[in-house]
This record gives C-alpha cells, structure tokens and sequence, in this order.
C-alpha cells in the first residue's frame, strides 16, 4: 500500500519525564505532533488542562541561537563559503560524525567568548570604516581648493579685515562679480577653483563691509566652506588623509586576520547552531501539550508501521509515559505519507511535485511510473546518452550526501539511463549516428508515421488506462453507475469513433451511437430540469476535443525522441568538417565531447519535462485530484551539518 | 528562383527565426537573474537552469534547417536538383518551426522571467516554475512535429 | 506588446531577492515579545539590519538606522528601475516631509521629526534655504509653496497652513507626473492616498470645531471622494460618515477607524488601517513580472517595516504592554 496508514496517538506521562518523551520523539522522527488544546475530544477537560506555557528557557535558547547565528553570519560576510555548482541544488553540509558532532556541542560554553570576540571586531571595523568615509568625504571637499597655497587656520577673521573661503553657483558668479563693485570699494575676490556646477573662491574684504557682503552674498545663494579641525594647505591635509587612510587599511586587515584565527571555530559553530535550533524546535513543540500539575499528555499522528517500534522506545526508555493509539476518524485530518517500494519509489518525486495525494485516494506513483520510465527513455532514445547519463547520476548518487528528494531525482535518472540506452538499441541511435548500428526495431527518421502512430498510441493507452483507474475508484466507492456513465460509455464511444474514423470495422459506428446515445442521456444527471439534462448531455460530446488533444500531445514523444537524435547527428556532421590534419581530428574530439555533453544534458532536461508534463496534464487529470498534507513529523533538522555514519563503520 | 535556393531561405527562416526567439527568450531570462544573482549569488546555478530553457527552440530550428539541409544535399553530397515548387515545399514545411519558434520562445521567456521572481523567494518551488515554462514550449513542439512530418512528406 | 516591457525584468528580480529581506510577522513577534529594548534590537541584528546595528551605540539612537536604511533602499531602487523618473517621483514625499519639518522647527522652534535624506533635493540646500529665507535654489513650484507659507504665516500665525499647503503641492505635482509618465498604477496609488488624506483632514476640522469654508479649503482635488461630496459630510455628525461612504472603498477603513476613533478619542487606529488599506492596494501588483508596480510596492514594504520598528521599539523604551504595541503594528507586505 503506497500510502502509509496513520494512528492517532496519545502520550501520557508523568510531567518531569516530558522531556525525555520530546528529546526521543524528536530523535526518531515518526510522530507528527497536534496541539492537544485546539483538540476537539478535549473541550470537555478543559478544567482539567492546564495550557502549557512556552518553558522558560526558550529565550535563553533564542538569544544562544542568534549569537551563533551572528558569529557564522560575520563570518560569512568576511570570509564567504562560496557554494560549488552542484551545491547551489543540494546545499552544502558539513559532514560530521557522531563523535566530532558531541565533543562540539560540549565545547558550547566556548560560544560566548567567541561572540564576545566577534562583536569587538565588529565594531572595530564600522570604526574604521566610519573613520574612512569621513576622511573620504573631507578630501572630496577639499579638493577643490588644492590650488590654494594657504594654511587653512590662517583664514580667519581680524578685527580688521574679514576673510572665507565661498562657493557660489556658476550661474550666479558672473551676477555676483557685477554687482560686488556697487557694494564695495574694496576687497579681494580670488577664483581658486571651478567645475561645472560651482565656483570656489576665497574672499577678503574690511571687516566693518561685513554685514553688506552677507546681504549680497545671500541673494547670490553664496555660500561659506568652514574645515574648522583641521591646520595646514588643502594639499598637506590631502597628504596626511590619504596616510590615515593607509593606516586605517592596514588596521582592517590586522583586524581580519584577528577574525581568521577565529574561522577554526566555525563548525564548531555550525553544529551548535543545529543543536540550538533543534533545542529550540523541540521546545517550541512542547507548547502543543496539555497537562496539569502531574502530568502531561501529548497527541500525534504516527504511521502504522513503525507503532510497535515507538512503543518499545517509549516503554523502556521512561517509567511512566503509557501510549495509546486508535484509528482515524473518516472526517479527521490525516497527514499523507509515501511509501513506494522498488523501483517505483523515485517517482514519487515526481507526484510530490504536482501534489501530495488525499489520505484515501490512490497513490498514482507506481501507475505513473512505467510510463515515466518508458516516455524518459523514448524522448532520450539514444544509447550513447544513455550509458552517459546513468554512469553520472551513479556517481553523483554515491558522491553526495542529499535529502530525499534529491536521492530519489538521482534515481529516477539511472533508470532514465537504462530507458534511454534500451531505446536507443531499439531505434538504432548511438550519439546521434556516430556509431552506425542498424536498429532492432526500426530506424524513426526512415519510418517517421510508424513512430508517430507508436507514439500516440501508447498516448491512448495511458489514457484510457487513467479512465480505468478512475473507473476503479468509482466501483470501490460503492457508485459502480457512475463508473458505467463518466467512462464506460466514454470508452466505447472514442473506440467506436477510432474504428469508424480508422475504416478498421464498420461496427465503428454502432459502437460510437451507443456510446454517445449512452452520455448524452447520463452526462446531463445532476441537472434538475429534463431539457438541460439532454443539453448538458448534448454538450459534454464536445469533450471529445478533450481526448483528441489529449492523445495527440504524445505526439511530442516522436518530436523530442527524433530531436535528441538529429541534434546529435548535427554535432557528428559539424565535427566531420573538420576532420582532416591532426589539428582537425583533435578539433573534432573536442567538438564532440562538447556537443554531446550539451545534447545530452538539454535532452534529459526536456525528457524530464515533458515526461513529466504528460503525467500531470494528461494523465493524472483522469483520475487523480491531489491536495493531500504531507506528514511532517517532530525531527532533527539541520541547516549546517549532516550527521553521517563514522567511517570504521 | 531556383527551387534550391527557395529551399534555402526556409533553412534562413527556420534557423533564423527560432533562434531569435530562443535569443530574445534568454535575454528576457538573463536580465531578470542578474538581478536575482546581484542579491543572492547562491542561485546562480538554479537561476542558469531556468535560462537555458527557452534555447530549445533555438535548437528546433537548427534541426529542422538540417533535415532540409541533408535533403537537398548542402550538408554532405551533392546538391539535389529541386523545382521551384519543390523549393517551396522545403520553405512551407520550415514555416512550422520558424513562427512558433519565435513567439514561444520570447513567451517561454517572460513566464521564466517570473518564475525566476518567484524562486527568488520560494527556491523549493524550482520544479513547478519549470512547469509552467514547458507549457509554452509544447507548441514549439508541435510545430517542429508538423515540420518534420511535412518534410517527410516531400520526395525529392 | 508594443512597448518592451521586459526592461523591468532586472530590477523586479532584484526587489523579489530584497522583499526575502523584509522582516516577517514572526521577527515582529519576537521583538514585542523581547523584555527590553535591547533585546529587540539585537532581534534586528540578525537581520539585514545587523551592519548598522553593530554601529550603534545607543539604542536610543535607533533612528539613524531606520533614516540611512530608508535611503539606501530608496537610491538602490532608483538606480536600477529602468524608469528612475517614476521612482524619482516617490521621492518628493521627502522633500516635502522634509521642508514641512524645517518649517515647523523656523516657526515654532520645535524640531518635529527627523529630516530624511532620500528626497531628490539636498538637506543642506533645503537647510539653507527654509534657513535663510532664500529659495532661489528650489524648483519653482516650491519655490512658490515656500513663499506663500511665508505670507500666510505672517498674517494667521497658524502653523497647520505648512502642511496644508505642502501636502497640496504635493499631491499636484505627482498627480501630474503620473499623467505626464502615464503610469496608472501609481495615479492610483496617489488617488488613494488623497482620498485618505482628505478622510482624514475631514475628522480632523470636524473633531477641532473648525469652519465648513476652512475645510473646503484644505481638502485636496484629484480624489475619488469629490470635495463637494467631503464638504457635505461636514455637517452630519461623525457616526453617520460610515453609512455615507458604505458602499465606496473606504467603507470598512471608515467604520472601524471612526468607531474605535469615537471610543478611544485618538486616530492610531485609522492611521494603521490607513496604511493596510495602502498596503492591500500595493499588494495587487505584486507578482506583476515586468512593471514599476514591484519597485513601488517594495519601497512602500520598507517604508512600513520601518514604520513598525519604531513603533515596537518606541513602545519598548516606553514599557507599553505588548498587547498595545501589537495592535499598532502594521500588515506586512509579505
């Protein structure tokens, strides 16, 4: 049975063993917790039921948990674990054994100081990187007044004179030098710099014209640069910014390599980031029980299978805890587990990706996947590729460490590889045609309507057979009429109409009468009135439209089957040309280990597609509603390590 | 005009006109990565995946010009006499794989391009982002179907 | 598909990688939850905020951060929208904001808020010029603006002519500009806002007993509520505006923010509901694949984050009880 029977179970237990009950709970990943006081069965305890409180250490766990998580995230920002190709799809873990993963958690009071130690760097870096914009901003102002030979601190105002250093925009200037003579006699005006939206001059004049020349600088939008903290030439000042800003540099990275010394403590880090965030998952789920001064009780989802396990676990492990189980009730919510076995199991990567089933419908992976496996194989249809694609997916398989999913996409490509190299025997291709077999069924390029119509007739097979199932659900929830109706009557009506249409027998025709008499009187039923039963009736023969496009979409089989071949022929036939010197034949060894790499990974892409496509969109539609919620158990879950096998083992 | 030369601008077209939809697609593609790659570098090979997509078309189209290549003998042998009217046989078969080529191709491109936004925030959902693209190449599909069955169909 | 819209594609990608950013409920959570302030702040540290975090050494000083955050994600934006005028336009808010906050502390002395550095004007320049009395620098419709507050002022000494006549300069201008960019999504954007505004505007002159005229006056064109059908609000009392505007847009922002509004005798609660109800609009355009509308969405998504650190944190340092300070918080984005 694919998918998995689920109990209900209850845990009961004295309150201080709680936490063993949770940390085994968690350890085995099988139980899917619901919180006890939303439950309906427990309205009438509700005196009873203390509401659990979230425990009281979960923010100490929180504030542990983002101090790690700072340490790794400064980490990251300085010294960057760059993800490889492969990784950005599988993540990237760090394998740790047991052992190593223990002795770091004991190693977590070491935390703090690293933190300390992070933050002091931290903040010594904004310091110099304050200090670096400032010293950056004041050489930015200052240089436009480099051509002024004149220590700044000696532009000050007298009791005599008065003296500044302005900025005034260029289209005021002009305005300005016009009207300055009408204001004062006296003054010196000494253009020091000028760009395209300002002019910078310094300025003396007597100090008693003072008021005068703001009133005149105002109207002009003048306005005063001021570098009060600092003594010396503009250029001096430059000078010794620039010499602070080497030493701050040199500072940044005495600091970086303080950090680096750091780094060894990083998968220390990482596994204790787990271990809190578990910590933290774990006690987060105890808010989901209910108890009372004594006691504790817990309520979950378990599979079937393992019930027997999780009863041993729990009666040795604890003195109190007791577990009970019952069926579900039909109404009640039950979580959706997989569970194929043999080759069907990779497929269910491919439902899962369309929709997890409901709890009492047919799982549709182990129909689903010999035709996944055989369309892989067709749309690939190249021995060559084949024998490529299986070897590297193996390896692949055997080389990382990957969650489900990825195991079983890996899978699924092994036997794509077997598919495609049993077709490619079949339909006579062997990278393209560079090694020139002849086919033991027939060659598609010479026989292309022989492979078409193959095509599409394995296309109304899986059709029909998708009505069969669905024919099946019917019966088995006790409406064998509607079975009779919704695809008996459909089935007899196309084959007539194939048999009529085809010329094959001219009993066709009877058999597409009965057949659409059949679902114009029964499609229209839930209809109340008689005349739109008939027209609903009437109306639903358009669905033929539905099938015929249904069948004629396996056309794409031929299309990408042949593409895959022909594409491969283009690189043999491009890689021919230059064949000839050596440096052609070497030219041409390269051409066709690039061409053929590219053809195949673009080939297995849309096989895997359009495979998929089918399923979902011709077949699954047929029979298959989805919508399920996927078991989710209380489990460790890592973000930063993996948790593998010791190697002596 | 010769019936050869004919043939050779449906070879134009269908590598042509294809492979502009399949480059437009891609561009569409790479402008929406590189923003989704300025902010999270992590994805770049998910984000390379979702833009080779919209190349197959690109690559229908060559292997519809091929076919008709091989056919009339520019790749390989010699060159095949062709009436006019056999010439535009070749062109009519290619017409297929070149206009639907095109237009899905920038389609395939733009639904990638939100498909891009979305595993930007929904990574997981990678699959059915691809999905939704293939949608758009199934006439792309089809057409290199009805090119290849009417190039079956001209005996020269 | 005559316009190549997919010059979008970039900067749409690149605000869904940002919006992953965005603070969720659950982060917000923690921090009302958090039992000080700086325990709510180093929730932010774990965030894209932790850089400026780190620079702070005061939590009191929270502000710096939320300013520079605003106005690094307001020039990023900017600098990569295909269309940098329609972001540009966004950014007169702040000029405006910040002149109504110069003028505020000129005549009244008081500084009112912080100055914001995003607007396309420079600080120093506004500074300068509210400063000096000297607006050569501003662009004329300002220009103008400034003058007449300057007038109005001398002779009513009423500081609410600053906003008003701001806000309607405003509102002018980006109305204007969206006509002038053809970009609908953001007219509706601004209609809204007007329309708001003006709600708004009205509870206020009616709860301060003010004139029926003064209202006509202040109330803002271009909205979907006309002027003339806001003004005939005026004379009804206030609970019977939720049966007036029950079948517009505002209906349920009206009834729930006028009642509690009625209850409570404050207007935070129609201040959040205002802000939902900008949300919600933005949030239509969210999954539009190549448009301004993501941009804009994720600006106003920032704008609301920082809305609502300052709200939890203010009602840290304040030691408001987290029930309060949660119902102040905002709808996020996400």
């Amino acid at each position: 049975m694919p998918i998995i029977d689920m109990k209900k179970v209850y845990i009961l237990g004295h309150r201080q063993e709680r936490t063993r009950v949770f940390n085994l709970l968690h350890k085995m990943g099988t139980v899917e917790l619901l919180d006890v006081k939303s439950g309906e069965g427990w309205k009438e305890f509700q005196d009873l039921l203390e509401p659990e409180q979230l425990p009281d250490n979960i923010s100490q766990i929180d504030s542990k948990r983002s101090d790690i998580r700072f340490c790794l995230d400064f980490f990251q920002r300085h010294f960057p674990i760059r993800k490889s190709m492969i990784e950005q799809f599988t993540g990237s873990r760090l394998d740790l054994t047991d052992e190593q993963f223990n002795s770091y958690i004991e190693a977590l009071e070491q935390v703090e100081e690293i933190y300390k130690a992070c933050r002091e760097a931290e903040e010594d870096l904004v310091r110099i990187r304050n200090e670096e914009t400032q010293s950056h901003n004041l050489i930015e102002d200052l240089q436009p007044w480099v051509p002024l030979d004149l220590p700044l601190e000696e532009v000050e105002e007298g009791s005599w004179t008065m003296m500044d250093l302005f900025i005034v925009p260029v289209e005021q200037y002009s305005a300005l030098l016009e009207d300055l003579p009408e204001t004062i006699s006296e003054y010196c005006l000494d253009e020091v710099f000028s760009d395209e939206e300002n002019v910078y001059f310094f300025f003396s004049a007597l100090a008693e014209k003072k008021q005068a020349i703001d009133e005149l600088f105002r109207g002009k939008a003048v306005s005063r640069a001021s570098f009060p903290d600092v003594t010396g030439t503009p250029s001096d000042i430059i000078d010794s910014l620039n010499k602070k800003l080497e030493e701050l540099a040199q500072e940044r990275s005495a600091v970086l390599k303080e950090v680096e010394k750091l780094l060894v403590h990083r998968p220390m880090l990482m596994a204790c980031y787990d271990y809190m965030d578990n910590e933290h998952a774990k006690h987060q789920a105890m808010a989901n029980l209910a108890g009372t001064d004594n006691s504790f009780l817990l309520e979950g989802w378990a599979p079937v299978p393992i019930m027997d396990d999780l009863e041993t676990t729990i009666s040795e492990n604890t003195e109190t805890a007791v577990l009970t189980s019952r069926e579900p009730e039909p109404d009640e919510d039950v979580p959706v587990l997989l569970h194929n076995k043999g080759p069907a199991e990779p497929y269910e990567v491919v439902t899962k990706l369309y929709s997890t089933p409901k709890r009492n419908e047919l799982d549709p992976t182990p129909f689903m996947a010999p035709f996944f496996f055989l369309y892989f194989g067709i749309c690939l249809s190249d021995a060559g590729y084949g024998i490529l694609l299986g070897l590297l997916a193996f390896y692949l398989y055997r080389k990382l460490t990957l969650g489900e999913s990825g195991r079983q996409l890996l899978k699924l490509l092994m036997l794509g590889g077997i598919s495609a190299f049993a077709f490619g025997i079949l339909l006579g291709g062997y990278f393209g045609d560079l090694i020139e077999l002849p086919p033991l069924l027939f060659n598609p390029l010479e026989e292309p309507m022989t492979m078409l119509i193959a095509a599409l007739a394995i296309g109304l097979f899986q059709v029909y057979f998708g009505m069969g199932l669905q024919a099946y659900r019917n019966i088995k929830g006790g409406k064998p009429l509607d079975a009779l109706y919704d695809q008996g009557f459909w089935f007899i009506f196309l084959n007539g109409l194939i048999l009529l249409v085809t010329g094959i027998n001219p009993a066709g025709q009877w058999m597409a009468v009965v057949g659409g008499a059949g679902l114009v009187l029964t499609q229209g039923r839930s209809q109340s009135s008689v005349i739109l039963k008939f027209f609903s009736g009437l109306l639903s023969l358009y669905n033929v439209t539905q099938y015929l496009s249904d069948v004629l979409s396996y056309s794409r089989l031929f299309a990408l089957g042949l593409a895959s071949v022909v594409i491969g022929m283009v690189v043999n036939s491009v890689g021919e040309l230059a064949a000839g010197s050596i440096i052609g034949y070497v030219v041409l060894v390269i051409i066709l280990i690039g061409g053929h790499f590219f053809n195949m990974i673009i080939s297995t892409l849309s096989s895997y597609v359009h495979t998929s496509r089918l399923q979902y969109l011709e077949f699954f539609n047929k029979f298959f509603e989805g919508g399920g919620r996927s078991f989710q158990p209380l489990r460790v879950k890592n973000n930063y390590v993996d948790i593998v096998e010791s190697e002596e083992n | 005009m010769e019936g050869i030369e004919i043939a050779m601008l449906g070879v134009a077209l269908a590598v042509g006109l294809a492979g502009s939809g399949s480059a437009i697609g891609i561009g569409i593609v790479g402008q929406s990565a590189c923003g989704l790659i300025s902010e999270d570098p992590d994805k770049f090979g998910q984000t390379l995946l979702l833009q080779a997509l919209p190349g197959t078309q690109g690559i229908y189209g060559l292997l519809a010009g091929f076919l008709i290549m091989q056919d009339i003998g520019i790749v390989g042998e010699e060159l095949v006499e062709l009436t006019t009217w056999q010439g535009y046989a070749y062109l009519m078969a290619a017409l297929p794989i070149a206009i639907a080529g095109l237009s899905s191709g920038i389609y395939q491109g733009r639904v990638l391009a939100s498909s891009i936004n979305l595993i930007a925030k929904r990574p997981e959902e990678m699959g059915k982002g691809i999905v939704y693209a293939v949608m758009v190449e199934t006439y792309a599909v089809f057409a290199l179907l009805a090119t290849i069955l009417m190039l079956f169909g001209i005996a020269v | 598909m005559l316009i190549d819209d997919t010059i979008y594609g970039y900067a749409v990608a690149r605000v869904k990688a940002m919006e992953t950013q965005l603070l969720d409920q659950s982060q917000f959570e923690r921090m009302i939850n958090s039992s000080t302030t700086e325990e709510a702040v180093k929730v932010l540290s774990e965030t894209g905020y932790s850089a400026s975090v780190a620079e702070l050494d005061d939590v009191y000083n929270f502000e710096t951060i939320l300013a520079d955050e605003l106005s690094y994600v307001f020039n990023t934006v900017y600098k990569i929208s295909p269309v940098p005028e329609l972001i540009g336009m966004l950014a007169l808010r702040y000029d405006i904001h910040n002149l109504k906050v110069l003028f505020k502390s000129k005549f009244l002395g008081v500084k009112s808020d912080l100055l914001i550095p995003v607007g396309s004007l420079d600080i120093a320049k506004l500074e300068y010029a509210v400063g000096e009395d000297n607006y050569l620098l501003l662009p004329e419709k300002l220009r103008r603006a400034a003058n007449s507050i300057n007038e109005d002022f001398m002779i009513n000494l009423d500081p609410q002519i600053i906003d008003l006549i701001l806000d309607r300069v405003l509102y002018e201008q980006l109305i204007d500009a969206a006509r002038e960019y053809d970009a609908p999504f953001l007219e509706g954007l601004f209609v809204r806002q007007i329309d708001l505004n003006n709600l708004k505007t009205l509870i206020r002159v009616k709860r301060m007993g003010l004139s029926r005229d003064f209202l006509a006056r202040v109330l803002l064109p271009n909205g979907t509520l006309s002027v003339d059908r806001l003004t005939s609000m005026f004379e009804e009392p206030l609970e019977s505006l939720i049966s007036m505007l029950a079948i517009s847009d505002y209906a349920e922002l009206v009834s729930e923010g006028v009642r509690e509004g009625l209850e409570k005798g404050s207007a935070s609660t129609l201040e959040k509901l205002s802000d939902d109800f900008i949300t919600s609009y933005l949030k239509e355009g969210k999954w539009v694949p190549f448009g301004v509308e993501p941009l804009v969405g994720y600006l106003w998504a920032k704008e609301i984050e920082i809305k609502n650190i300052r709200i939890v944190l203010v009602g840290k340092i304040n030691r408001l009880p987290a029930e309060s300070i949660r119902e102040r918080i905002r709808d996020v984005y996400i």
